[in-house]
């Protein structure tokens, strides 16, 4: 006999009979993060993931009833179990400052944020690597950043990732330009010829 | 790049009666030191190594032996494109006594107020950022005079920026802007500021027709530095200005830094013919930041027909990048061209005796300077 931990968590809400004797319930998943309470279940039985084994198949065909499992909590984990929180891992970050944009390629200075020691690049980054809405606001001067890595989700798979984040930027507050506007009176002497 | 005082050849600074020009450019910028004798130089525009955040002028004038506070007459930045001005706030705090001259035709408070917005909202940007070099220098020349006078020229295409040197015989005059320019681009700005400033553009300006191009006449030779000056449609602006221009000074020029990275869009068969000698002594600062990298093979071609003794101060203009294979994948499923910007940046110094009667230039190399490619043969 074999035991295997399942860590999917389920919740009961409906209980039916199936006209065979047996009490059975619907689950479905849990998607929350457990509670304490929560319980961790062990399986009976090699096959954890068919819903009937071989041997019950066949004695659907001989009237016969198919083997009833036992399913039993058999002890509470005193830590939660996460299971929403993937890992970001980030390979390697730019930051772009747009030159322009021409035909289907937007071109750019990359200056790499991981190791500022590496030169400068230029590329030419194509427009439909880019979200459909950020396409208009790539112009002279806007700044972006391209991030290069992998998630790694709670179940342990990796996926590579590749996202562009542009940099939207607010707008100057009221007392911002006050501040710029007595700067720049501050200065006009500097443009009027004497 | 090695400026340390111990490469022999590049620390001897120039004689008090020698004119020097030496142009910089690593393959995205350029800057322009003159000597114009008796330890006065002039430094044209800013651009910095990418072996060192410090500004490539004082570095060089550093390995000259020379303090640029002492010798520095004259800062012009041309126009405000980042690859002209990175690093020039900080030759402009070295040289507390130079005078710092910018196109005419930013003459507006207008103009300030856009650069410092703009440098408002570029304050989180790692990148250098155009709009933060200009406050800074407006901030510095305000803090210099308390805001109430101007210690600085406004160069169009008919002033004299400097007149001096060795025997008085220096003598630099503006070409560029032209009066139709410097009114449209007034007009512009005042328009800018009319819109909402949600929609107002720091960098939707043009600015290499608001270019100041030089007229330098050392003793008996002149040179010419076109800047990033380009042709228009228009008889009143760009080079159409210059020439037909009645202040402009008549005579030809030698030595030629040629125009816009040596791009077609800044050659004029008219400014060869009327403006340059016959087979001149050309430089070029290349410029990587393009699909192909100025000058091309077009343009070099089209230089090697005017003269065959051109010089550029890096070659090739670009690098491959270091290869990363964890993101490469990436990188070139998404991008169409890639490259290095930075490479093993040079300089190209031309220097030549204002005594003599007829001077003979010496062209010295360093870095990754060479003869241009198609006139290596």
């Amino acid at each position: 006999m074999m035991c295997i931990m399942t860590h999917a968590v389920f919740t009961e809400v409906a209980e039916f009979s199936t006209g065979s004797g047996v009490t059975e319930s619907e689950s479905i998943p849990d998607t929350r993060t457990p509670a304490k309470s929560d319980c961790c279940f062990v399986v009976q039985g090699v096959n954890t993931t068919s819903s009937l084994s071989e041997t019950d198949s066949n004695a659907l065909g001989t009237g016969r009833l198919p083997e009833i499992r036992k399913v039993t909590a058999v002890r509470k984990i005193s830590s939660p179990v996460t299971l929403g929180k993937d890992r970001k891992v980030l390979r390697q970050q730019w930051e772009c400052v747009v030159i322009e944009q021409v035909q289907n390629v937007v071109r750019c200075e990359m200056h790499d944020l991981t190791n500022e020691g590496n030169p400068a690049e230029y590329a030419e980054i194509f427009l439909d690597q880019f979200n459909t809405y950020d396409v208009p606001h790539l112009v002279e001067g806007a700044v972006f950043y391209w991030c290069i890595g992998y998630t790694q989700a709670a179940n342990g798979r990796i996926q590579n990732v590749s996202e562009f984040i542009l940099r939207r930027v607010p707008r100057l507050s009221r007392s911002k330009r006050r501040e710029i506007a007595l700067k720049v009176a501050g200065i006009r002497g500097l443009f009027i010829d004497k | 790049m090695d400026f340390s005082s111990t490469n022999d050849r590049l620390a001897i600074p120039p004689k008090p009666r020698v004119f020097e020009l030496t142009l910089f450019g690593p393959g995205v910028g350029e800057c322009i030191l003159m000597h114009l004798g008796n330890g006065d130089w002039f430094v044209v525009d800013s651009c910095v190594f990418p072996d060192c955040k410090q500004p490539v002028a004082l570095r060089y004038l550093h390995a000259l032996g020379i303090d640029p506070e002492k010798g520095v007459r004259r800062i012009l930045a041309t126009h405000w494109h980042d690859d002209h001005i990175r690093g020039l706030h900080d030759v402009l705090k070295r040289c507390p006594d130079a005078v710092f001259v910018m196109s005419a035709a930013l003459q507006t408070d207008q103009f300030a107020e856009l650069v410092y917005e703009a440098a408002e909202l570029n304050k989180f940007v790692a990148a250098s950022s155009t709009a933060t070099e200009f406050a800074n220098i407006l901030d510095l020349l305000g803090k210099r005079s308390g805001g109430s006078r101007s210690p600085n020229l406004f160069a169009s295409g008919s002033s004299m920026l400097y007149q001096g040197g060795y025997n008085d015989a220096v003598r630099i005059q503006a070409l560029s802007p032209s009066a139709q320019t410097i009114a449209d681009t007034l007009k512009t700005i005042a328009s800018v500021i009319c819109t909402s400033p949600e929609n107002r553009r720091f960098r939707s300006l043009t600015p290499n027709h608001l270019s100041v191009a030089l007229q330098v006449s050392a003793g008996t030779v002149d040179i010419l530095l076109k800047a990033d000056l380009e042709n228009t449609s228009e008889p009143h602006s760009g080079w159409k200005a210059v020439l037909s221009s009645e202040m402009r000074p008549k005579r030809k020029s030698g030595i030629v830094k040629v125009g816009h990275h040596g791009s077609q869009n800044a050659d004029n068969h008219e400014v060869w013919r009327d403006m340059v000698m016959a087979n001149p002594l050309c430089v070029v600062a290349p410029y990587s930041r393009l699909e192909e990298p100025l000058p091309t093979h077009a343009d070099l071609e089209r230089i090697a027909s005017r003269t065959d003794q051109c010089y550029v101060t890096t070659w090739p203009p670009s690098t491959r990048v270091k290869s990363r294979p964890e993101v490469d994948r990436w990188l070139d499923g998404a991008t169409k061209v890639r490259r290095g910007l930075a490479r093993d940046p040079g300089f190209v110094r031309v220097r030549f005796d204002m005594d003599s009667a007829a001077p003979l230039p010496s062209v010295e190399l360093f870095g990754s300077a060479c003869k241009t490619p198609l006139m290596k043969r």
